[in-house]
C-alpha cells in the first residue's frame, strides 16, 4: 500500500491508501445517516455525492472526483455531463397547453424516449414524499418518468480484470446518454405546455432518491448488491429521472424473483473487494431490505474508480440473461407454491 | 499577424475564464440557498487556468506586467485557489482529528433502533 495508492488483490482484498485513510472522517458513519437498524420510517438524508467538500465525507469524495478527472477517458464524459447540466437550457413552457388522454401521453413519451436507442427501458410512477431528502422541498411534478440505459457489458466488466477506468468511463458515458434523452423528453413535454424538469444521473442536486422511484415505476427490484435488477437489463444499467405534471399512466412495481435469486447467490458478496455485502437483509429506515455497508463500500468506490465489481459479477448483468433468468425464477416460484398447496 | 492571432486566442480564453468565475459564484450562492446540501458542483481549475493562459497570450501590456496579474483569475475563480486552499485546510483539520461538522447527521444516531 502506498501513500496515494490503495492495495487490491483478489487474494488479500482491499486496503485504502494512507491518504484516503487520512481523509476519511473518524466516528462518522454513512450507515447511521442511511438509517441502518432503524425501525421507524423517516425521509432520507443524503449521505454522499454532495459534490462539495464541506461535510464529513466531502474530502474523500473530492479525492474520488479528482482521481477521475485526472484521467482523460473519464473527464471527457464528465465534462459533457457538466455542459448538458449547466449550459444547455430547457425551453420555456409553452403557454397554450395541448390536451390528450393520459394513455396517449404515456405512449408518446415512451416512444420518444426509446426512439434513439440511448435509453432502453422507461417506467412511470407518482412522486412520493418519502423519497425526498429530509432537508429538501418536495419538487414540482406529480409524475416521475424513469429512464434506464444499459451499459456495455464488455466495457463495464473490464473491472473484473482490474481495468476500473474503463468501467468508470462506461458508467459516466451511460449517465450522459441517459441525460441526453432526459433533456429531449423534458423539452418535448414543455413544448406541449406542461411543466418538466430533469437531472442527469450524475447531477449534483437531485432532491430525491431515484432507486425507490424506479422500483415503483416497475423497472426492477433491489438486489443483494444494493442496486436495481431489471428483468430486461439486469444489473448493469443507469437511471435518469424526469419530473412532470403532464397526466400519465403509472406502471406498477413488479416482483421478478430477485429476492429468491439473491437469497442463494453469493457472487457479489464473495467478490466485493471491501467485504461490504452481506447475505442477510437489514432493517434500514423502517424497511427490511438488502443493504450494502456504506462505511466499507465507499472507500473502495473512491479508490477503485467507482469499483462496480458487484454489478459486473452479478449473473443478471450478462447480456441476454436477465429475461430468461426472470422467467426461470418465476416458474420455480410457481412450482414451489403448487407443491406447498 | 502574430498579434492578431494572439488576440484571437486570448479573448476566448479570457471569456471562458470569466464564464467559470461567474458560474462558480452563482453555484456558491445556490449552495448557500440549499444549505450546503448537494447544490451544483464548482467547475474546478478551468476558470483559473484559462484566465492565466489568456493573460499570458494577450498582446497587451508588458509581459512582466501580465505575469504579475496571474494571481487574479486564480483568486477570482472560486473553483481554483479558494477551492484548493479550503481542501488543504480541511485536510489538515481532518488529519488533526478536528470534527468540523460534529453536529452533522453523519455523526449522529437517528430515530429508533
Amino acid at each position: 500500500m502506498g501513500y496515494f495508492n490503495c492495495e487490491y488483490t483478489k487474494e488479500n482484498g482491499f486496503v485504502p491508501s494512507k491518504f484516503h485513510q487520512l481523509l476519511w472522517p473518524k466516528e462518522a458513519s454513512g450507515n447511521k445517516v442511511n438509517g441502518l437498524g432503524e425501525t421507524e420510517k423517516h425521509r432520507p438524508v443524503q449521505s454522499y455525492h454532495k459534490h462539495h467538500p464541506f461535510y464529513p465525507f466531502g474530502l474523500a469524495e473530492q479525492w474520488f472526483i479528482h482521481k477521475c478527472m485526472a484521467n482523460f477517458k473519464i473527464a471527457n464524459w464528465y465534462f459533457k455531463h457538466w455542459i448538458t447540466e449547466n449550459v444547455t437550457r430547457l425551453g420555456k413552457i409553452v403557454n397554450e397547453r395541448q390536451h390528450d388522454t393520459p394513455e396517449n401521453w404515456t405512449k408518446k413519451i415512451k416512444e420518444l424516449a426509446l426512439e434513439d436507442d440511448d435509453v432502453h427501458v422507461v417506467g412511470i410512477c407518482r412522486m412520493k414524499e418519502e423519497w425526498v431528502y429530509e432537508d429538501r422541498e418536495i419538487p414540482r411534478g406529480e409524475w416521475v418518468i424513469i429512464l434506464g440505459r444499459r451499459m456495455e457489458y464488455d466495457e463495464f466488466s473490464k473491472n473484473i480484470k482490474g481495468d476500473f477506468v474503463s468501467q468508470c468511463r462506461e458508467v459516466i458515458k451511460s449517465y450522459v446518454m441517459g441525460q441526453t434523452t432526459g433533456y429531449r423528453v423534458a423539452s418535448w413535454i414543455r413544448k406541449q405546455g406542461y411543466y418538466s424538469s430533469f437531472k442527469g444521473g450524475l447531477s449534483d442536486d437531485h432532491s430525491f432518491t431515484v432507486v425507490p422511484a424506479a422500483i415503483d415505476a416497475g423497472l426492477g427490484q433491489l438486489g443483494k448488491h444494493g442496486n436495481l435488477i431489471s428483468d430486461v437489463l439486469g444489473s448493469a444499467f443507469r437511471l435518469t429521472p424526469v419530473l412532470t405534471d403532464m397526466p400519465l399512466i403509472t406502471d406498477e412495481a413488479r416482483d421478478i424473483g430477485v429476492d429468491d435469486f439473491c437469497g442463494t447467490c453469493q457472487l457479489c458478496a464473495r467478490d466485493c473487494p471491501a467485504d461490504a455485502i452481506t447475505h442477510e437483509k437489514h432493517m434500514v429506515n423502517g424497511d427490511l431490505k438488502w443493504y450494502v455497508d456504506f462505511d466499507k463500500c465507499v472507500p473502495a468506490f473512491n479508490e477503485l474508480y467507482a469499483c462496480g465489481i458487484c454489478l459486473a459479477v452479478c449473473p443478471w448483468s450478462r447480456p441476454g440473461v436477465a429475461p430468461s433468468l426472470t422467467q426461470k425464477m418465476l416458474r420455480r416460484r410457481e412450482r414451489k407454491s403448487a407443491e406447498t398447496s | 499577424m502574430t498579434e492578431f492571432l494572439r488576440w484571437i486566442i486570448a479573448i476566448p480564453l479570457l471569456a471562458v475564464s470569466l464564464y467559470f468565475i461567474l458560474t462558480n459564484i452563482r453555484f456558491l450562492l445556490e449552495n448557500f440557498r440549499l444549505g450546503l446540501n448537494a447544490g451544483p458542483a464548482p467547475m474546478t481549475i478551468m476558470g483559473g487556468l484559462s484566465g492565466c493562459l489568456g493573460l499570458l497570450i494577450l498582446p497587451y501590456m508588458e509581459f512582466t506586467d501580465r505575469l504579475a496579474l496571474l494571481w487574479l483569475p486564480l483568486i477570482l475563480d472560486l473553483g481554483s485557489l479558494p477551492f484548493y486552499v479550503s481542501l488543504l485546510v480541511l485536510t489538515i483539520c481532518q488529519g488533526m482529528g478536528v470534527r468540523l461538522w460534529k453536529n452533522h447527521p453523519d455523526y449522529q444516531t437517528r430515530g429508533n433502533t
